[in-house]
């Protein structure tokens, strides 16, 4: 039977006396966990060539393991809100990484952070929206059929793409977008904030159309 | 109109182009992924990581080069592909915005 997180974890915070247990703990979370957090940032991440996203995401991984050895009990455990210990440190790994992958991006492409924050706008005219009952169709017509959402994000030019797809690994709900996201993506696309949010809104739009028309399928 | 960008966020995340955050996401993401899974550099020797501690910088190429909007017009352009009225005014709008920059 696999041993509980948080029991790994607690054997991690008591390196300082058992630094065996601490170590062989800390391999067995990391094979339990490492291919999804390698993976899911892999996949994530826009940049030019195989060679630079493996190192990226490897070293994003290695970071994210790192970060859990130096603080093992900054993970919390609320069973109302995931079924499994393994389920919420998935969630918290996943919280980890995208804050190490930022600030690799920052440190990486060496620039001096503006320190503006940027409102989104709410009242996009060019932004459609997509109705309730509309979005659970897509959704699942897009679960059995990959392909649509696939041949409409290949229908924009690769910066476009690139641009729109960093966006959104950067979006939450209710929350304006952090300034430091829009640095990076202005680095790394060689593009202006306003650019953003008109690509954003003219790719949205775009998206939109190309998953109605071949999902027969109204937004708005 | 009213505006909905959680949409296609949700979206994008629920088929893996952007990283999953939530329990169903990262649920999403396990069955679309896990079969074809890639095994990180240090997956023999995990301890590795705690030797060589946190790395902060990497040698990264920004994407400047990759070809804008305009460029792609003028390309379009070049071939002999039919341009729209605006799409021209735009093309002729940034050629002086350009020069004025010059």
């Amino acid at each position: 039977m696999e041993e509980e997180v948080q029991d790994l974890l607690f054997y991690i915070s008591e390196k300082e006396t058992d630094k065996k247990m601490a170590e062989k703990s800390f391999s067995l979370l990391y094979k339990r966990f490492s291919e999804f957090v390698f993976n899911s940032v892999k996949k994530s991440i826009y940049l030019n060539s195989e060679s630079e996203i493996n190192e990226f995401a490897n070293t994003v991984a290695d970071n994210t393991f790192m970060e859990v050895y130096n603080k093992p009990l900054d993970f919390e455990f609320d069973p109302n809100k995931h079924k499994t210990q393994d389920d919420a440190f998935r969630v918290y790994l996943a919280a980890i990484s995208k804050n190490e992958k930022n600030d690799l991006l920052r440190e990486s492409l060496n620039y001096n952070s503006k320190q503006t924050k940027i409102i989104d706008d709410d009242d996009n005219f060019f932004e459609p929206s997509i109705s309730e009952d509309v979005f659970e169709k897509l959704e699942l017509k897009l679960s059995t059929n990959r392909k649509i959402l696939e041949d409409a994000l290949y229908s924009l030019s690769e910066r476009d793409r690139y641009i729109i797809l960093t966006y959104y690994d950067n979006f939450e709900e209710g929350k304006n977008t952090p300034s430091e996201v829009l640095d990076n993506i202005e680095q790394l696309y060689g593009t202006t904030r306003d650019n953003i949010r008109m690509i954003r809104s003219r790719v949205k739009k775009k998206l939109i159309n190309e998953i109605e028309s071949k999902s027969n399928l109204k937004a708005v | 109109m009213k505006t909905n960008k959680s949409d296609l966020a949700k979206i994008l995340r629920l088929n893996g182009y952007v990283m999953p955050s939530s329990d169903d996401e990262i649920k999403a993401f396990e069955e679309k992924f896990k079969k074809s899974y890639e095994k990180p550099e240090n997956w023999d020797n995990p301890l590795e990581i705690l030797k060589r501690g946190k790395t902060k910088k990497i040698d990264l190429k920004t994407t400047k080069s990759v070809p804008n909007q305009t460029d792609n017009l003028a390309m379009a352009a070049r071939e002999g592909k039919s341009i729209s009225k605006e799409v021209k005014n735009k093309m002729q709008k940034d050629r002086e915005n350009g020069e004025k920059k010059q």
